[in-house]
């Protein structure tokens, strides 16, 4: 069978969603036979000719599988221009974080789609939660992760040792965040909290945590808090002059190549992350680590909560959160006590295998064959939450969620985020 | 205390939402002249984030303005630092504002305002491992003020030379108005010369960026390379915000950029930091400036003025070339 895959040719700002397209392409290509990609660029354009092969093809089922742009210029050039082909079509639409910052976009996607056979795909259990809100038909809904390349990102116990060697550690406790260094990521809290067990004891004085990854100035743009150049990098020194005697053991690498990931993965012991970003629907970071057999700590924030398995919880714990006015909060003591507890496990090739049996490209490939098998409903349009939601973003722009006298967040924001927090 | 605990407890105790302008949203600059030069040299004027409140002169409306400050690092080259002195050969009563000044223009600084002025120094840390860059980055805005210590020919025959040891190379150069000029080197003579030049020393595939920056800046994230700031007669910008953004995301300067001396020194990033001294006034030329100042019989002296001054130019280059 033949199917359409709709994605920008030139790679995303953002390096994780260039990742997942990749992988969610390889997943598609292990269902069909057949696949003619179509590149919708990021300045929205999309070639006639292309559409025009795609109304010659025959094909019955498209897929739209980028995060930016929304698919509605594509759609309303192919209504256009071969209004046949668009009334034949099944469409399916994968859901990326960045989902409420376009809804505009996505209203002005849900009315051309309406009455047309259509799936969207959210990347975790939550993520379908919160497009429920916007979208009511349950059933049109499904969950598929997105995938990790098994041979990507697998546990390696001799690069675990060479690279320990390297780095100068023997049996060290390590714990690693692999991301961007951002405020919403709660890095600074990250490093208190390591410190302060460290202070305490509770954790072996030679433990270490490694930060892998850049500094970055995206702040909190619903509530219009946006960081300058180096800010966030200045409040992370900030708090690491706080706990002099411990900082060295906190490690910041910068950036590194994706393709040297897998080496901290290997190395470490256990991955911590205590984000409660907004747009963390998933976690690509997350999956690659626990595909290469790292157990995690993590908030039960969003997208983080897919990774608890229901059959060994303990090799990713979930600390509790809440919505609160100014940001969304984690229990400190809570995850001071899973950083205490923590033991390095001994066996990692199993937890890699299980986990790549569960977000790797293989186990995505058969639950996008599931759903695609499946039969399509016709698109019943958006919900009232989501018109409001767009009247909003059409007034405030980003700060839609904003309270504008407080400058804190408003009713509309824990109406809508309530569900990443449960 | 001394002007370096002084400066150190501030940074300490800093309050951003207050006491830096770059955190507020109401900036006025001082003239719609200042207006137009600050976005001709965009992104170089960019805001980036430091506790010592790094910000242009004309980024305050006046002397009071900035007073409300309790430290400003002035991120102005020559121009402004000169223009500054100048006008306040000695701190006003009124204003105890600590002044940082670039470590290249300390022999500006008037005596009296030693106990309230400070140099920084912006340095490159040392790499934990060093791997030769395949790629480079060169930068400038190719407006009248570049050109005061070298040609065009000249600088673009040194970036072919530059260019050979390196894999791929990126030029970019925005495609502004020479503001400072008068009005022959308005109309962009300057960048058409440069680029003229360019095609001659590199070839007409000459690989120049004139805008779209930003996907450029994408590119270079995390990847090795050495980026080379075209500007070093720091007529108008000393602290440019692309040198601090191609630090931050891994780059390495093509300048040699060491730390200078002890001071006060603080991480801006993973790859470079700042460094805070006392000032040295052993080779002040302060006067001699401020002579030429007094004979004009002006009161008031602006940066347009300055530049286009032929005996200021002679005494920069003088003392600073």
């Amino acid at each position: 069978m033949k199917v359409a895959i709709v994605y920008s040719f030139k790679p995303s700002e953002w390096f994780s969603c260039t990742i997942i397209n990749k992988n969610l392409r390889a997943a598609y290509e292990s269902i069909y036979d057949e696949i003619m990609y179509i590149d919708y660029t990021r300045k929205r354009k999309v070639e006639e000719e292309d559409l025009k092969a795609l109304a010659d093809s025959g094909i019955e089922k498209i897929i739209f599988i980028d995060h930016i742009p929304t698919p509605i210029d594509f759609l309303l050039k192919l209504k256009k221009l071969n209004p046949k082909c668009f009334e034949r079509l099944e469409y399916t639409i994968h859901v990326f974080g960045d989902f409420p910052l376009y809804m505009p976009e996505w209203r002005s996607v849900f009315e051309l789609l309406e009455d047309m056979p259509v799936k969207f795909i959210a990347a975790s259990k939550k993520q379908k939660l919160f497009v429920e809100k916007f979208i009511p038909q349950k059933d049109i809904i499904s969950v598929s992760p997105f995938p990790v390349g098994e041979s990507d990102f697998y546990y390696d116990a001799n690069k675990r040792e060479e690279f320990r060697t390297e780095l100068g550690l023997k049996d060290e406790t390590v714990f690693l965040y692999t991301g961007r260094l951002t405020y919403q990521k709660r890095i600074t809290d990250m490093i208190e909290i390591f410190c302060e067990q460290m202070i305490a004891g509770n954790i072996a004085s030679d433990s270490y945590l490694y930060i892998v990854g850049g500094v970055d100035t995206l702040g909190v743009p619903y509530l219009g808090m946006s960081q300058l150049l180096g800010e966030y990098y200045r409040q992370i020194q900030k708090t690491l002059a706080r706990y002099d005697g411990v900082s060295e053991r906190v490690i910041l690498t910068g950036r590194v190549e994706n393709s040297e990931l897998k080496k901290f993965y290997c190395m470490a012991d256990c991955y911590l992350s205590l984000s409660t970003y907004h747009d963390e629907d998933y976690g690509m970071s997350v999956a690659e680590a626990l595909c290469s057999g790292l157990p995690a700590i993590l908030t039960n924030w969003a997208g983080y909560q897919s990774f608890q398995l229901s059959d060994s919880p303990e090799l990713c714990r979930l600390v509790d959160t809440r919505l609160e006015q100014d940001l969304p909060q984690f229990d400190r003591d809570q995850a001071k006590t899973f950083i205490a507890e923590f033991k390095p496990l001994a066996n990692r090739a199993e937890i890699s295998k299980l986990y790549q049996d569960n977000f790797g490209v293989q186990a995505c490939a058969n639950k996008l064959k599931e759903i695609q098998s499946s039969k399509f409903e016709k698109f019943k349009g958006s919900s009232p939450f989501m018109k409001r939601v767009t009247n909003e973003q059409f007034l405030r722009g980003m700060e839609v969620f904003k309270n504008e006298l407080s400058r804190e967040f408003n009713d509309l924001y824990f109406e809508a985020y309530d569900v990443y927090a449960q | 205390m001394s002007t370096l605990n002084k400066i150190s407890e501030m940074l300490e105790n800093i309050n951003p939402e207050q006491n830096l302008l770059y955190k507020k949203w109401n900036i006025q600059h001082r003239d719609e002249l200042f207006t137009q030069l600050y976005w001709s040299h965009h992104p170089m004027t960019e805001k980036y984030y430091f506790e010592a409140n790094p910000s242009f002169y004309y980024e305050y409306k006046n002397i009071f303005d900035l007073g409300r400050y309790p430290i400003v690092m002035l991120r102005d080259g020559f121009l402004g630092i000169l223009e500054f002195f100048l006008l306040h050969p000695k701190p006003h009563k009124d204003i105890d504002t600590t002044l940082l000044i670039p470590k290249q223009f300390e022999r500006l600084v008037p005596k009296p305002w030693e106990s309230q002025v400070a140099s920084y120094n912006i340095y490159q840390k040392k790499r934990e491992t060093f791997t030769k860059a395949d790629h480079i980055f060169i930068y400038a805005t190719p407006t009248e003020e570049l050109f005061i210590n070298r040609s065009p020919a000249e600088m673009a025959k040194e970036i072919s030379e530059v260019i050979k040891s390196y894999a791929s190379y990126q030029i970019y150069f925005p495609i502004r108005d020479s503001i400072l000029s008068d009005q022959a080197g308005k109309e962009k003579l300057f960048y058409i010369e440069f680029v003229k030049e360019i095609y001659r020393h590199v070839g007409f595939d000459a690989n120049i960026l004139f805008h779209h920056i930003h996907e450029s800046l994408k590119f270079l994230e995390g990847k090795s390379f050495d980026f080379y700031n075209l500007d070093e007669s720091k007529m108008l910008i000393e602290d440019n915000y692309l040198d601090h953004y191609l630090y931050s995301v891994g780059g390495s300067n093509y300048i040699e950029s060491s730390r200078v001396n002890d001071g006060l020194t603080y991480d801006l990033s993973k790859g470079h930091g700042i460094e805070i001294q006392e000032i040295d006034f052993s080779k002040n030329c302060f006067s001699e400036f401020f002579l030429n100042f007094k004979l004009t019989g002006q009161r008031t002296r602006s940066i347009y003025e300055i530049f286009k001054d032929k005996k200021i130019r002679e005494l920069y280059h003088k003392n600073f070339s």
